[in-house]
């Protein structure tokens, strides 16, 4: 006999409805699954939200000059980095490493001073050495940064500032030396041609995109929605298991209600529950947060119960396939949660992965819902370019309800 | 046809047991059928293979013409399935429960109602609607159950236990709903304990050891005792010593102690001079000794008793 499509709808709305009560008739688990995500979401982005400041630095400072002692001051006020103080030599700045005084050292070389125009009367002779400041590159400066590599995200941080200041130094000392020749001088093709040439950036320099400020909770907040949207699919895994314990799976299994309708009713609430919760965290994650949101916000929402119901196909294979349900929590924990917070690109950028590795993260769901939420959130981007992730999230979703549909048999064991 | 048929019905456990062991069986539309059973004689079993939840390792059963495998989902259409345990859901009230059956099955708007109506009225639970299910008395509980089972108006109704761990006077209420069902031509299968309810029943199948050893009705199954049933009187400090005198007594097939009396199947009543003799021999005095009809108990513990030795 093969059971209508009708039917499997019907069934499937009583399921849900009955599924509805259930989770209504427990306030307990109700709070849970309806505003545990947004907690988590706050107490764990406060909790990573770590702004690097103060970085204790060492200056080895062998210029000695106007110029050195101003680059130093400079890289003192800014928030990242703290002069803690100066070394005579090299091996003082290994001991200073060493002992974990500094995490960072800047040696100046002699040199510094010497790179600007001394004053003179060939006043085009200096224009043309201010103008050629501009192709020294990074490798001509004689500036050099240590960096202390066990903590990688205050290291990193440390020397991008370290390397924007000394850029900015360059730039607006041999800016301020062009602004002080004669008034006369200042339309000549040559000085305005050094103008343009400063422009550029001098040494390398590190171009941040979409969040600008470098804030850790930018990066951290999108990510993490995904990571709590996991929640529900947790509970779910325990539904089977609690049914079999309260003993009304075998009344349920001896109706005719359709497999597929008993597993789709199931998630079905779920789902609902978390565009609820997407929507709450999106209103946390800007209000609380402060977050721009610079993509659409329905694909998003949309999106986001696509990756909601990828996970919950998941949860309910465990729930079909693990027979208890305190077994069931803990394999879908272990599923979700350590692999969520190492796997998915939260921390470890994918791309710098192994390939092995990398194909790994990628079809692993939670990796693909970090991806569209960060995507849609911080860039602003669309289905031009997450679509992949789009793609991985469909075919885990449906080849996970199969599964559990075909392990799901209405019969007693 | 048959309403059940089962054909060398075999259910077979990992681990080796065998929990249905070559079961033939036929209950016919419209009938009551009691099964009856020491704990472990495969009763569950029979009843979940007929329900269409557990697959046979062996032979075919049909219930309603739809074979229990092939066409599972077409004899849950028929059956109304009562499982030992409470099969509903404890934070749902008795109305909500009834609802989601109702869902399953698509019955909508007045008819629903209606039946609605119908069972809580049935059930004696129509002050109860908004109880929820884990708050019922058991008697209640079970009620809620059997209507549930009931809305789509099944052919079919298969009872595991219902009865347990309710009071006499709900067991009682709970019997009467079924010889209502029974005589409106709902085909019955109950699973029971109690030795009364079996009495109530057309036909009782008696199983052990996953085998139907014996199936008949009540009154034929009584007959099947060899000999008489004697009670005897003692004064009740000798009941005990009593009890095992009888024992030793040749010709006597089972003892049984009720209370004040000692019920013994003997093969015959002229058993009675050494009766009386072994009792005098321990010291007990003989109070009274007369025949009395069989029960369908003493009946089965003797059929197992000697299916045992």
């Amino acid at each position: 006999m093969r059971t209508h499509a009708s039917n499997i709808i019907r069934h499937t709305f009583a399921i849900a409805r009955k599924e509805i009560w259930h989770i209504i008739r427990d306030p307990i688990s109700l709070f849970l699954v309806g505003f545990g995500p947004v907690i988590m979401l706050i107490i764990i982005s406060y909790a990573f939200a770590v702004e690097v400041r103060d970085v204790p630095t060492l200056v080895l400072d062998l210029d000695r000059t106007e110029a050195s002692r101003e680059l130093i001051e400079r890289l003192d006020a800014t928030e990242v980095l703290d002069v803690i103080g100066t070394a005579d030599d090299m091996s003082g700045v290994e001991r200073a490493m060493d002992a974990r005084m500094a995490r960072v050292a800047v040696v100046i070389d002699r040199g510094l001073e010497a790179m600007f125009p001394a004053p003179s009367g060939d006043l085009l002779g200096m224009v043309a050495q201010l103008a050629a400041l501009a192709q020294v590159g990074d490798r001509g400066l004689p500036v050099s940064y240590i960096v202390d590599g066990t903590e990688p995200i205050s290291a990193e941080t440390a020397i991008e500032t370290a390397i924007k200041e000394t850029n900015a130094f360059l730039v607006e000392r041999a800016r301020a030396l062009l602004d002080m020749l004669p008034s006369s001088m200042q339309n000549l093709p040559e000085v305005q041609r050094a103008r343009e040439q400063l422009e550029t950036p001098i040494a390398l320099e590190v171009i941040t995109h979409y969040n600008p400020e470098e804030k850790t909770l930018w990066d951290l907040v999108p990510a993490m929605i995904a990571i709590v949207l996991t929640m529900p699919a947790m509970s779910v895994a325990t539904v089977i298991a609690k049914e079999r314990d309260q003993g009304t799976l075998e009344f349920l299994v001896a109706t005719p209600a359709a497999r597929l309708a008993i597993l789709t009713g199931k998630m079905l609430p779920y789902v609902l529950i978390g565009v609820f919760n997407v929507l709450l965290m999106y209103l946390a994650a800007v209000g609380v947060f402060g977050l721009p949101f610079r993509g659409n916000l329905l694909l998003y929402v949309a999106l986001m119960a696509l990756y909601e119901f990828a996970c919950l196909a998941i949860g309910l294979f465990f729930s079909i396939v693990i027979p208890n349900q305190e077994a069931a929590l803990w394999v879908s924990l272990m599923f979700f949660l350590f692999p969520g917070f190492f796997l998915s690109g939260m921390f470890f950028p994918i791309v710098a992965m192994p390939l092995e590795m990398r194909m790994e993260a990628m079809s692993f769901p939670v990796s693909g819902g970090v991806f569209i939420s960060r995507s849609l959130f911080l860039q602003g981007v669309g289905l031009d370019v997450v679509w992949w992730a789009v793609g991985i999230l469909i075919y885990v979703g449906a080849i996970m309800l199969a599964l559990s549909v075909l392990f799901f048999k209405k019969r007693i064991a | 046809m048959s309403m059940i048929h089962t054909e060398a019905l075999v259910r077979r456990f990992r681990g080796g047991v065998i929990a249905v062991d070559g079961l033939d069986l036929d209950v016919e539309e419209g009938e009551l059928f009691g099964i009856v059973g020491p704990d472990g004689a495969g009763k569950t079993t029979t009843l979940r293979l007929l329900a269409a939840i557990m697959k046979p390792t062996g032979g075919i059963a049909t219930v309603a013409g739809y074979d229990t495998v092939r066409e599972a989902e077409a004899v849950k259409r028929e059956i109304g399935y009562m499982p030992q345990q409470f099969g509903l859901y404890p934070d749902l009230s008795v109305e909500e429960n009834l609802n989601f059956v109702c869902d399953i099955f698509g019955l909508e708007g007045e008819e629903r109602r209606r039946r609605i109506d119908e069972l809580l009225g049935f059930a004696g639970l129509s002050e109860f609607r908004k109880r929820r299910g884990g708050h019922l008395s058991g008697g209640m509980q079970k009620k809620l159950v059997l209507a549930s089972a009931l809305i789509h108006k099944p052919r079919v109704l298969l009872l595991d236990e219902p009865t347990t761990g309710v009071d006499p006077v709900a067991r009682r209420q709970f019997w009467e709903m079924l010889s209502e069902l029974h005589s409106g031509g709902t085909t019955i299968v109950v699973c029971t304990p109690y030795m009364d309810e079996a009495e109530r029943c057309n036909r009782v199948g008696l199983m052990y050891e996953g085998r139907m050893i014996v199936c008949d009705t009540p009154a034929a199954l009584k007959r099947m005792l060899p000999g008489v049933v004697l009670a005897v009187s003692v004064p009740p400090r000798a009941m005990i010593d009593a009890e095992q005198a009888l024992r030793r007594l040749p010709g006597v097939l089972d003892v049984q102690a009720y209370g004040d009396r000692i019920h013994l199947i003997a093969s015959g009543p002229e058993i009675r001079p050494e009766l009386e003799a072994v009792l005098a021999a321990e010291g007990i005095k003989l109070l009274d000794l007369r025949p009395v009809p069989p029960r369908m108990e003493e009946a089965f513990i003797y059929m197992i008793r000697s299916r045992g030795s």
